[in-house]
């Protein structure tokens, strides 16, 4: 099962072999292809941010000004996926990571040099980091950017990175994304519940309780033949 | 300061089934599972009746009976104009152990709550 990460990450090892990272609170996990934000809104729901600011809706890009309903702003991603491109720049090394919905370029910035020590393992592997991470499953955890000479694409800039060798990591991977999917979206609804606080904190809160056990206990729960599996009336559920 | 852009675009590669594939799907990127059956002449990986050649560098690190992922393009077989097509990959993940049942289902969950055929 999971174990719950501590506040400090200053002593994790950064590189998980053996079993999916903890959950990290305070990370809303992203399938890529999704274009979600969260952070505490500066004033109500919506947030007034800078006027380069953008808020992304559920689903999809809309400017500040044309936001309704409650919209969630994300600064910082958990994402999962195979590594499709390992490739050691001047400055960073670059992954690109496919989950199927899409790509996003991660980079590991040489300086300041990464705190985990898996992160620094990669960047001293030079020439060697492809035969490493090419194919892997990696767990990465970092501040999304935007890229405006591509378009304003986004890309991340890595924090921490794990390679995942459970072959049921990237299942777990999914059936929690659509966990929080739904959470997010229930949360953003404009039909729905108003969030508890003014700022945005309940939500950000109340992602936060969306937890890797939680997801394990209600997703992975036995079916009638006493085998782990979600059966048809569990995802009835979940969606 | 670099960034990641300046790299050629590599595309997303949606997770198919074998059996889902079709003959118009040539060119598309894609990501398949399957048991490797066949690494003697050529490289073939099924799930259950369905099969798909690959071509890969490095197939020899693929043993019969290996569970794997191959990311890649569809392509048609070289030499016929209304050939199978073949898988041309460009990144393989070994997934022995894996619960093939649970992640088809979970899959499919991806694919309803994206609203999308992949």
């Amino acid at each position: 099962m999971h174990r719950r990460s501590k506040a400090s990450s200053g002593s994790r090892r950064g590189v998980v072999t053996a079993h999916p990272p903890v959950d990290w609170p305070g990370y809303c996990k992203l399938p890529i292809s999704l274009r979600l934000c969260l952070e505490k809104p500066a004033n109500g729901p919506t947030g007034s941010g800078s006027d380069k600011s953008e808020i992304l809706e559920y689903g999809r890009l809309s400017t500040q000004k044309e936001t309704h309903g409650r919209a969630l702003r994300i600064t910082s991603a958990h994402v999962q996926g195979v590594v499709v491109e390992a490739r050691p720049k001047s400055s960073f090394l670059l992954v690109r990571i496919d989950d199927g919905t899409g790509i996003v370029g991660c980079m590991l910035w040489h300086n300041p040099p990464p705190v985990s020590e898996g992160a620094r393992d990669l960047i001293e592997c030079g020439g060697t980091v492809r035969q490493k991470l090419l194919g892997k499953f990696v767990s990465v955890r970092g501040r999304l950017r935007r890229n405006w000479k591509n378009d304003g694409e986004r890309e991340m800039n890595i924090q921490e990175i794990g390679i995942l060798s459970d072959p049921n990591a990237e299942t777990l991977w999914m059936l929690e994304l659509c966990q929080a999917a739904k959470e997010i979206a229930r949360a953003t609804a404009p039909d729905g519940d108003p969030p508890p606080s003014s700022n945005g904190d309940g939500i950000v809160s109340e992602l936060k309780e969306v937890t890797v056990e939680r997801g394990m206990a209600r997703l992975l729960g036995p079916d009638d033949e006493g085998r782990g599996g979600v059966g048809e009336e569990s995802m009835d559920v979940v969606l | 300061m670099d960034d990641a852009a300046d790299d050629g675009a590599i595309k997303s590669a949606a997770v198919v089934l074998i059996e889902e594939i079709s003959a118009g799907d040539v060119g598309k990127s894609v990501r398949v599972t399957g048991r490797c059956v066949s690494t003697s002449e050529h490289l073939i990986i099924a799930d259950g009746p369905a099969q798909l050649e690959v071509i890969a560098d490095g197939s020899g690190q693929v043993r019969e009976n290996d569970m794997v992922q191959y990311i890649g393009e569809l392509a048609r077989e070289e030499g016929e104009a209304e050939g199978r097509l073949v898988l041309k990959a460009r990144a393989l993940r070994n997934v022995d152990g894996i619960d093939l049942a649970m992640y088809k289902r979970a899959v499919a969950m991806r694919r309803k709550m994206l609203g999308t055929q992949h």
